[in-house]
């Protein structure tokens, strides 16, 4: 028990540290990996295997992710906290909904179908950060996107793609071939 | 029939009410958060400051490391000690250009230069946050408030800060978004088309910043030939950066479009 909450928030508080101490110096066209998001979203979207798809352990689960992960980052990226607490929470509820509507009970997804779901959790986090830092002028939530958007979404979904073969690895979750869905 | 018509209204009815009430809760939770960022954001800042220092000296060093080994050509090293001597030559032409001209002002920028007159807090970087905001170890404690300029050992201009906790403070660089300063735009020495003996037109201008350690010179004159080689100094209007500060030089020049001006990182 003590490893599924406290695991979690040495990994996000390292993660944290490491994403604004460390990774800033490997800045690509401006672009900071966004490692608390990848890590964050990663736990969010395998928590499936474990629970039901919509069921109150998993939405529990993320709920306590998404105030670990967000807490963290507020402290050490944002000058609010609670801007990344909600905007995690969004997309952690996003992300639920959409993984029960698209009915994949098998755990062994596809690396298309991870990377097309970061990606949009991706632009949905930088839309409401936008949202949430020009609250006064909403229209500035555009800023967010430039062409540093574009690098952003390149240089992060190369950390989720090393994420998503490092977490099969670790948990021994074997992808999905056509063989054995014809004689399953 | 009927009733199971009823029974799934109500629990569609319920779960509408526990998903505003959780929506409530949450909101309220992160209204709290909010409340406590002062005293979470420098607890956690002491405490992480060894562990930040180290990573970012980590950080500073292996892509040093991993940029000589990519640029097998060039050394990262030297070419970063030749940026730094170019910036000391950078402010010794301003200093030379200013003394050619007789300006009174020369003594206040050299002694703002020399640190004559202010007093300053050597502190160390420890964090960059999103839209460009540094963080830096020294806070109210170490005499350190708002508005107060940070320059480098060269008096290259990084930026002000922004908010003072208790042990560490936030310096919003001059390439952060809502970041305008005025400056005025220092020609190059070699300058051919002024003859010589005679002073080089100063050009006023602002610097905004792009985000992502970027900024651009704006609202220069029409018709205003600007080089590379350029300098920019502070000019002080803005009542919040002392004048003479080294805050650029020319980086990019694109027709028809904003000079963009490189910073100094560490």
């Amino acid at each position: 028990m003590w490893k599924k909450i406290v695991a979690p928030i040495l990994l996000f508080y390292f993660f944290a540290l490491l994403q604004t101490s460390f990774f800033v110096h490997f800045s690509l066209f401006g672009v900071v990996p966004d490692l608390v998001f990848i890590l964050y979203f990663g736990f969010t979207f395998y928590s499936i295997k474990k629970n039901q798809l919509l069921g109150n352990a998993r939405v529990y689960e993320m709920v306590f992710l998404a105030i670990t992960a967000g807490f963290f980052l507020d402290i050490f990226q944002l000058s609010y906290l609670g801007l990344s607490v909600l905007s995690f929470l969004i997309i952690g509820f996003a992300l639920i909904r959409a993984q029960s509507a698209l009915m994949n009970k098998d755990e062994g997804y596809p690396l298309s179908y991870f990377l097309s779901i970061f990606i949009i959790s991706l632009l949905g986090y930088y839309l409401l950060l936008g949202l949430f830092l020009n609250y006064s002028s909403p229209i500035n939530i555009f800023s967010f996107f430039s062409y540093k958007t574009f690098f952003s979404i390149i240089y992060d979904s190369l950390f989720a793609i090393v994420f998503f073969y490092l977490y099969r690895i670790t948990n021994k979750i074997n992808l999905p071939t056509r063989q054995l869905k014809l004689f399953r | 029939m009927k009733g199971v018509g009823k029974f799934s209204l109500n629990k569609k009815g319920s779960s509408w009410v526990k998903l505003i009430i959780t929506g409530a809760v949450l909101l309220f939770f992160v209204y709290i958060l909010s409340l406590l960022t002062y005293p979470a954001k420098n607890y956690f800042f002491t405490v992480s400051a060894p562990v930040q220092n180290f990573l970012w000296t980590a950080g500073a060093s292996s892509s040093l490391y991993l940029g000589s080994f990519l640029n097998a050509s060039s050394l990262a090293k030297e070419n970063q000690n030749l940026k730094d001597e170019n910036q000391k030559l950078l402010l010794r032409v301003y200093s030379l250009q200013s003394i050619d001209r007789g300006a009174q002002e020369f003594n206040q920028i050299s002694a703002a230069c020399q640190s004559k007159g202010f007093d300053i807090v050597m502190a160390g970087v420890v964090g960059l946050e999103t839209n460009d905001i540094l963080s830096i170890n020294k806070g109210s404690v170490d005499g350190i408030s708002e508005g107060m300029p940070v320059i480098d050992q060269q008096s290259v201009l990084f930026g002000r800060i922004s908010k003072v906790y208790k042990n560490f403070s936030e310096v919003i660089l001059l390439s952060n978004k809502d970041n305008v300063i005025n400056v005025k735009v220092q020609r190059y020495q070699e300058d051919q088309s002024v003859p010589e003996g005679e002073p080089l037109p100063e050009i006023n201008g602002v610097i905004r910043g792009l985000g992502g350690l970027s900024a651009y010179l704006d609202l220069v004159p029409i018709n205003t030939e600007i080089k590379l080689q350029d300098i920019l100094v502070t000019s002080a209007m803005e009542k919040i950066f002392s004048k003479g500060f080294l805050s650029g030089k020319g980086h990019q020049d694109t027709k028809g479009r904003p000079k963009t001006i490189s910073t100094s990182r560490n």
